[in-house]
């Protein structure tokens, strides 16, 4: 099983490298000119030039990336922001918090909604209760973060007046905004469990468990639900990507100076050495989660344990080799 | 040709029992009409981009059915003309993701070898990025303009439609009937086009409408970061950005464009959805 983990964190690590250096690429895309965006329009050519110089504008790019990845990985050090002057590295890490808070809470509410009304709706397809959930789901994958975070505002805190909509000072700011990301992806994952567990419950082993006479709740819950779940697993780690994405404009929206927020503002200054930081650092993130979803799978997955634990049978079949 | 007739046939009879995809299809064709006839509900530059201060935020009237926003300008044409763009923008971006999606997805199928395994790992490179990350740093990095947010769309929804392709078609080349293609001496141009992508055209149809919503959430949530198309032009994402400082008094200029961006994306997720049943009742949840 080590094997197994140490195998996906270096994978991990490539992923990572690979996905800064799109994000370098990209981003280097257009010939800018930071030195000029730093000093402005009035500032003389020669002072331009010379902070270019400094900044290694002038190198070739291969050399720009790995020197960028370099004093990233020793020294922490993303650059400093155009229009701050601050290190990108401590703007971010002051971001960061606020960015976690509501995806990590929206994570676990969106799990522990999702699920279980996922599983209901499948077990008691077509009633009534069934109807009413896939309906909201539909309903709700097609509202955008930003339109519910607005109609949640305009209820909540505009006409009832009991939340605050407007930054993050106390936990009472958080609510509206975990909600917003909530609710799409509890619906999202609701849709998924309920066709996993349909189709599961449509497989013959469970078939064979009722007919031997099996409760139909332990039917459910201890063969539909367990094999289920693997999928359902994998599917949530991925849509932490959308979450992050969605806690982007769920930032904007109730003015919370969370990553997204950090970025937005970075894209429109054209502060590239920020917009760079947060994009890998937000991917980064990402990935750090599908890694952990990744090993916890091989943990309940058995198919994947077997292939790396080797059972004493096997071993025993080596040493007599 | 005329069995092919009969398939088409055989699936609108099918789709038209399902009640939830004739209701998509007929907010379809309703946000169409309005997107065809936006310059007869109000001229474009006169109506939903001239600016009228002394006209500023009337309540729906006759003359302005659903009002006018901050700027004195029609709601109702902004609307119409907010669904040119959309439904332009997600149709452009569907069309060119999944040409170039079939193109790449069927050849590494097809191939396979070093090629497929180059193609695969360059796509989960760009998915290990969340999609609204990836378009906000190409819009960065080529600035903000209707053709550059089209271009950022088709990016990041490309890998996705890659691999989406390529796994469809992994299971069609298996078939025999494309083993006695080839025995029989068609090119691989006529094996992949004919054989392959052919077969594949059902799911690709539904995956496309999906896409089609996913394409139209995208846009509104761009323009409504100021990523998108120009703050002035009448994008539904746009509007609701702007009616933000007037959500208690006019909740109405957020809820009309809101309404707009949710029917439109539900609309094309429930035709999906029964397309899906049509062309393949044996998938039926």
């Amino acid at each position: 099983m080590a094997r197994f983990v140490v195998q996906r964190i270096l994978i991990s690590f490539l992923v990572v490298l690979g996905v800064s250096f799109l994000v370098f690429a990209i981003l280097n895309l257009t010939p800018g000119d930071p030195a000029r965006l730093m000093l402005g329009q009035m500032a003389p050519q020669e002072a331009v030039d010379q902070l270019n110089e400094e900044l290694g504008m002038n190198k070739p790019f291969l050399q720009r990336y790995v020197d960028y990845v370099w004093k990233a990985v020793t020294k922490l050090d993303f650059g400093r922001s155009y229009t701050t002057n601050e290190p990108v590295f401590s703007e971010i890490m002051r971001a960061f918090p606020k960015t976690l808070t509501i995806a990590l809470f929206s994570v676990f509410f969106a799990s522990i909604i999702g699920v279980p009304m996922g599983v209901y709706s499948a077990v008691k397809q077509y009633s009534a209760g069934d109807t009413l959930l896939t309906v909201t789901a539909m309903f709700l994958a097609a509202v955008p973060a930003f339109l519910l975070g607005m109609i949640l505002t305009l209820v909540f805190s505009l006409n009832l007046k009991i939340l605050p909509n407007y930054g993050s000072a106390t936990i009472k700011h958080y609510i509206l905004p975990i909600v917003t990301v909530t609710l799409p992806a509890a619906a999202a994952l609701l849709r998924l469990t309920r066709s996993t567990m349909l189709e599961t419950i449509r497989q013959d082993y469970i078939r064979t468990a009722l007919s031997k006479g099996m409760p139909d709740r332990q039917v459910i819950f201890r063969h539909a639900l367990k094999n289920a779940l693997l999928p359902i697993i994998t599917i949530m780690g991925l849509s932490f990507g959308g979450l992050l994405g969605g806690t982007i404009l769920v930032e904007k929206t109730f003015s919370i100076a969370g990553l997204g927020m950090l970025e937005i503002l970075a894209i429109q200054k054209k502060d590239v050495p920020l917009v760079m930081a947060t994009t890998i650092f937000l991917a980064a993130v990402f990935n750090m989660i599908i890694l952990v979803v990744d090993i916890l799978y091989a943990f309940i997955d058995p198919r994947i344990k077997a292939r790396f634990v080797k059972s004493r049978r096997k071993k025993a079949q080596e040493a007599l080799r | 040709m005329k069995k092919d007739r009969g398939q088409f046939r055989e699936i609108w009879r099918r789709l038209r029992k399902n009640r939830a995809a004739m209701i998509g299809l007929s907010i379809i064709i309703v946000v169409v009409l309005l997107a065809v006839f936006a310059d007869v509900i109000g001229d474009y530059h006169e109506v939903a981009l001239k600016v009228n201060t002394s006209n500023k935020l009337q309540p729906p009237s006759l003359s302005h059915p659903f009002g006018t926003d901050i700027f004195g300008r029609d709601v109702l044409a902004r609307i119409a003309h907010g669904a040119r763009l959309s439904l332009s923008i997600a149709l452009i971006t569907t069309l060119a993701s999944f040409t170039i999606a079939c193109f790449f997805g069927a050849a590494v199928a097809y191939w396979g070898g070093w090629f497929d395994i180059i193609v695969m790992r360059i796509c989960d490179l760009f998915m290990c990025i969340p999609g609204i990350l990836l378009a906000l740093a190409i819009i960065a990095a080529l600035g903000t303009s209707k053709v550059n947010l089209i271009i950022a769309l088709i990016i990041a929804s490309l890998p996705g439609n890659i691999r989406f392709i390529r796994s469809l078609n992994l299971t069609i080349i298996e078939q025999d009937y494309i083993e006695a293609a080839k025995a029989y001496g068609a090119s691989d141009f006529r094996v992949i086009v004919r054989h392959i992508l052919l077969n594949a055209l059902g799911p690709i149809i539904v995956q496309a409408t999906m896409n089609i919503a996913s394409i139209i959430i995208s846009t509104a949530s761009l323009s409504f970061l100021g990523m998108g198309v120009k703050a002035s032009e009448p994008e539904w994402g746009s509007m609701l950005a702007e009616s933000a400082e007037f959500l208690r008094t006019k909740p109405f200029l957020t809820l009309i464009p809101g309404a707009a961006i949710v029917f439109s994306a539900l609309a094309m997720n429930l035709l999906g959805d029964g397309l899906r049943d049509a062309l393949d009742p044996r998938l039926r949840t």
